[in-house]
């Protein structure tokens, strides 16, 4: 009886905290992601200002 | 250089919350609640064994929900909330039918019953694994959005079906614990076992909504930069 209730507390918690940790990890590299290719967009942007011939 | 702020920093109040309410949770099915004098100490499944089905049951009214408004007003909002309620929706019935089937081999000695209730269940099961399978299509958005919507409409109506099934066919492995009149089959619930049971599906609705918000945040942030790196390429060409 025991084992039973045991094994189906650990699925359940085990089952949960997988899919919390895996959607906290998700977010975060995406999230990281996003400011990395953010700071790409605004490097390009500069370049493309200094090298136009309007730029200085 | 000063440092990014976490993206989970917005989750500093509900963690711990979540966190207190599940020790709360388990500390009252394991040591407050009374063990059922028939069925002994498994019984102590059901408290989560039901908060899990309540929690798949209002992912896919969710569901129902934004796929109606997503139909009618043909916002992408109402559609990626739909399709993340539709991932913890799942997740709650995977989680429903694994601990069902633990109970029912203590309880019955069977892992697993074609009764009314296990069969309507693992039928909503599919039919969400089939919704996410239309959402990962590789169509254009707005047509994966539109078809997804009318199956996640279509799908929901075996909701109140898992609900009912075992008034409506009598089973006789599931008892009917919760209503009164010529249906209930259960003996009714001890009022301790009942308090357990409302704190356990208020904390994991709790967990639900989180698991909502996180969900939306990262299919937002995978449109964002789906748009940021088509800006790169026509800036740059880069990828052709």
């Amino acid at each position: 009886m025991m084992a039973y209730l045991v094994s189906a507390y650990s699925l359940i918690f085990g089952f949960l905290a997988a899919y919390f940790v895996w959607t906290g990890t998700r977010l975060r590299r995406l999230d990281r992601e996003v400011a990395v290719i953010r700071e790409m967009l605004t490097d390009i942007d500069h370049v493309a200002s200094r090298s136009s011939p309007d730029g200085q | 250089m000063k440092a990014r702020k976490s993206i989970l920093r917005g989750e500093r109040v509900t963690i711990p919350l979540l966190v207190a309410g599940m020790i709360g949770a388990l500390s009252l099915a394991l040591l407050w609640s009374p063990v059922d004098v028939r069925l002994g100490i498994v019984q102590k499944i059901f408290y989560f064994h039901v908060a899990s089905a309540w929690n798949a049951f209002l992912a896919f009214f969710v569901v129902f929900v934004m796929s109606i408004l997503y139909l009618w007003r043909r916002n992408r909002a109402f559609d990626i909330v739909a399709g993340v309620s539709a991932e913890i929706g799942l997740l709650f019935t995977t989680i429903v039918l694994v601990t069902g089937s633990i109970w029912g081999r203590s309880s019955w000695n069977v892992w697993w019953s074609w009764e009314p209730r296990l069969t309507t269940s693992l039928i909503l099961w599919f039919m969400y694994a089939a919704y996410l399978m239309i959402r990962s299509s590789a169509v254009s958005w707005e047509k994966r959005a539109r078809l997804s919507s009318v199956f996640g409409i279509i799908a929901f109506v075996d909701v109140p079906i898992v609900f009912m099934s075992i008034r409506w066919w009598r089973s006789k492995l599931h008892p009917v614990v919760f209503g009164s009149g010529a249906g209930r089959s259960g003996g009714g619930v001890d009022p301790r076992m009942l308090l357990t049971l409302l704190f356990c599906v208020a904390v994991f609705s709790l967990l639900y909504f989180v698991l909502l918000n996180r969900g939306i945040r990262t299919r937002k942030l995978g449109i964002e930069i789906d748009t940021i790196k088509r800006t790169l390429f026509e800036r740059t060409g880069w990828g052709a």
